[in-house]
This record gives C-alpha cells, structure tokens and sequence, in this order.
C-alpha cells in the first residue's frame, strides 16, 4: 500500500503482515523521501503518514497501560516530535518503524512516570529515547522567543537550519553558494544580535 | 541537565555552552510551532483533539467500575466453573465458558455516534439481550470509526446470540487482520467452533493460542483442549 494512499484508520499492532505494514504503509523508497523532506524542513508528507495514525496510537497506549484520553493525546505528540528528530539525525532505518514508534511512546510513559531513562534496541541497533537538553525557565524560553522573532529573516533560517534540521555549516554553504567561512561569521554575528536582543529586553 | 540562562549574558562563554543553551532553544522554539500546527491539523483534519477535564473524570470513574467488575467475574468463573470441571459434561462446561466472555466495552465514553452504539451494546449484552446486542454491533460495525475491538464485540455478540456462522466469519476476519485482539478473538473463534459441533476446528483454533500471547487466555485455552480432545 502507498503511503499516498493510506487509509485513515489502520490500526497499530506490534503484529504486522507487510513490510509495508510494519511500516506505516510505506516503502523503502518513500520512506527516503520523507527522510529526505524532513531534512529540508518539509514537513508535509510526514504529516500525512503520522498524523492519520495518530488516533491509533493514542488509543493503543489507553489500551495497553491504561493511560488516559488527554495523557496519551501528549505522549503521542511527544513521540512523533521525537520521532522526527529521531529521522532527521539519521538514527531511525527503514524496517519496522511501527514497532519503534509505539516503543517509544510506551516507553515515553515510563519515562513519565519518572523510571529509568530506557534505550529502545531495533535488529541490534539501540537508540537513545531522549538527550539532556539544557533547561530553559518559561520565561527565559518567552525572552529568547521575543528576541528569536526579532532577528532578521537570513537569521532565523539559517539558526533553524543548524540546530533544528542539524545541517552541517559545510552543507549549509554548498546549497548557498557561499564558502563556509562566510556562514560560520554570519552564524556568529546571528548568535551574538540574538544574545544582544535578549540582554536588553530582560 | 539544568542551565543558567544568564550565562548568555558573559561576553565569555565558551562556543560550546552557547550552542547548546541557543541549540537547546531554538529546538524547543521549532517543536513548540509543530505542535501547534500538529494540534490544528489533527482537530481540523482527523477530529482527534484533547478532551474536557470533565470527562477525564468520568474516565477514571468508569475504569474503576471496569476493573471492579472484572475482579468480581474472575472471582466468580473461579469459584463456580474450576472446582466442577472434573464432574461437569462437554455442554455445561461449554456453557459456561461462553456465558464468561464479556465485551470490554473500554471506548464507551463520550457522545459520538460510536460512543453511544458501544454503550448500547455493553448494556444490551450485559443485560443478556443478545439480539438487541448484535443490531447494535452490527450499526456499530459499518461506523466510519468502527474499530477492531468493536468488530471483536460484535463477533463475541454473534456468539453470545447463537449465530456461530456468523461469529466464525467475523472473528476469522479479524485474526487475519493482526490487530491486537487476535489472540481473543481466537479464543471467541474457538469457543464458537465448539458450540457449531465443529470440535476437531475448534481444538486445531485453541491449540494456535501461545504462551507468549497472554497467560490467562492460554491457560483458558489449554483448559478447553484438554475437556474437549
């Protein structure tokens, strides 16, 4: 089955006939492609593969651990944003990407309910659910939000192609044309305006 | 990892630091507009959307009931049903294994179409009105948001209400789907295998039931195996 003709309602079992089955509905070769379009930060053909399975998920977690409607509703939404990251690093293969998505929001749970940090293992390969991320205060983080949509246009794409779809400087000025020293000084000075804007607005 | 924002303020902070505190931000920063637009999408698109606190109240007040009840069956088939195995005769025991499937009923909440055909049904089968159980899971069935448990329900309905045709077709239907009620539904196919007369099926149908799917319904499954070879 296509992905590009998914249907809406397709249930999540850890028990799948197809490859295709075991993943979402989609090929090999699709599922390049959406790999490929995340990375440019289209996010639009895996919308249409996740989001149609949402509902599923979130059932199957109130099924399986008794989770409520509004619990699960936020671990589903936490895992397909990790998920993404998760692709866009290139730390997801094609192969059973259904059992891995439901791994990891089951495992979300754990998490939740504050056990261990857990590592998922796929054919041997074991991925790490989630990383340390240096936390920011909801006022820190709406400071730095203020000052973010401040920064100019060039900025604001190139921070986002950086830290968020995790481009190399390098790829970054091949696609721009420009050579790399010139983008890593316009990252600065972009990191430098967005701390000034953030020290005078706090 | 906690952090001190202020360090964004030294002139001197190593290059490091400063990629994962802004890293760190603008990550956050791009997640948070994704699940805004998620959200959106998700609501306008495919009706999910969070539920009122209210009924996350009754949720929790019905999984409650839920298990409640569950113990109070359990207790029931244990006390009633084991000690007379040995003395009770194919039928009886039959019988009584098929008067203790139940139908789980765990979507009822809520005032969808769906919602109320799951309570119509829970309470016509819970009150024994097996025909007016199957016209409800057969509505229930062709819902555009019908799901495998309630195609699950409306093969055990089937059973309950003594079309074993029927039931055989729609629980074969949904073990060929591999969904997550397989194993039930195998266990309901073989039960309603036994009641057709059709034992050498039936036996075949149990005997696929694994360890590694559930020990309850394994060792159901076993017990009816070794009554009925």
């Amino acid at each position: 089955m296509s992905a590009l003709s998914l249907p809406q309602s397709f249930p999540i079992s850890l028990v799948q006939n197809s490859q295709a089955d075991k993943n979402f509905g989609l090929s090999e070769a699709e599922y390049s492609r959406l790999a490929h379009s995340l990375g440019q930060g289209d996010h639009r053909l895996f919308e249409r593969v996740f989001l149609s399975h949402y509902k599923e998920c979130q059932h199957y977690l109130m099924a399986k651990d008794g989770v409520s409607y509004e619990e699960a509703y936020d671990l589903t939404m936490d895992t397909l944003l990790r998920f993404r990251d998760l692709i866009v690093a290139g730390k997801i293969s094609y192969g059973n990407l259904r059992y891995l998505f439901t791994r990891m929001a089951r495992q979300a749970y754990v998490r939740s309910r504050k056990k261990t940090d857990p590592l998922t293992c796929l054919t041997g390969a074991c991925i790490k659910l989630s990383e340390e991320e240096p936390q920011l205060s909801r006022e820190d983080y709406d400071l730095l939000s203020r000052s973010f949509n401040s920064l100019g246009k060039d900025c604001r794409t190139l921070l986002r192609a950086f830290y968020y779809l995790q481009r190399s400087l390098k790829e970054i000025a091949t696609e721009e044309e420009r050579s790399p020293a010139a983008v890593r000084k316009q990252k600065s000075r972009c990191v430098a305006t967005l701390r000034r804007y953030f020290y005078q607005i706090s | 990892m906690s952090t001190n924002i202020n360090k964004l303020r030294d002139p001197d902070l190593p290059e490091d630091e400063q990629d994962a505190i802004i890293g760190s931000f603008v990550r956050r920063h791009e997640n948070e507009r994704l699940r805004k637009r998620w959200e959106d999408i998700l609501s306008t698109e495919h009706g999910v959307s969070k539920r009122a606190p209210a009924d996350k109240r009754k949720a929790v007040i019905r999984r409650i009931g839920f298990v409640i009840a569950a113990i109070a069956a359990s207790l029931l088939i244990f006390l009633t049903v084991i000690p007379n195995l040995g003395q009770q005769g194919g039928e009886e025991l039959l019988a009584a294994y098929v008067t203790e499937l139940n139908v789980d009923n765990t979507r009822a909440g809520g005032n969808t179409d769906e919602q109320v055909l799951r309570r119509r049904v829970a309470d016509a089968y819970a009150a024994e009105d097996f025909p007016a159980a199957v016209a409800a899971a057969e509505t229930l069935h062709q819902a555009p948001a019908a799901t495998p448990e309630d195609e699950l329900t409306l093969g055990k309905a089937y059973l309950r209400n003594g079309n074993y045709e029927q039931a055989g077709q729609t629980l074969r239907r949904l073990i060929g789907r591999a969904t997550d009620y397989s194993t039930e539904a195998r266990y309901a196919l073989g039960l309603s295998l036994l009641q057709a007369g059709k034992k050498a099926e039936a036996i075949a149908e149990l005997q696929r039931i694994a360890e590694a799917d559930g020990a309850s319904v394994y060792e159901k499954a076993q017990r009816l195996i070794e009554e009925f070879q």
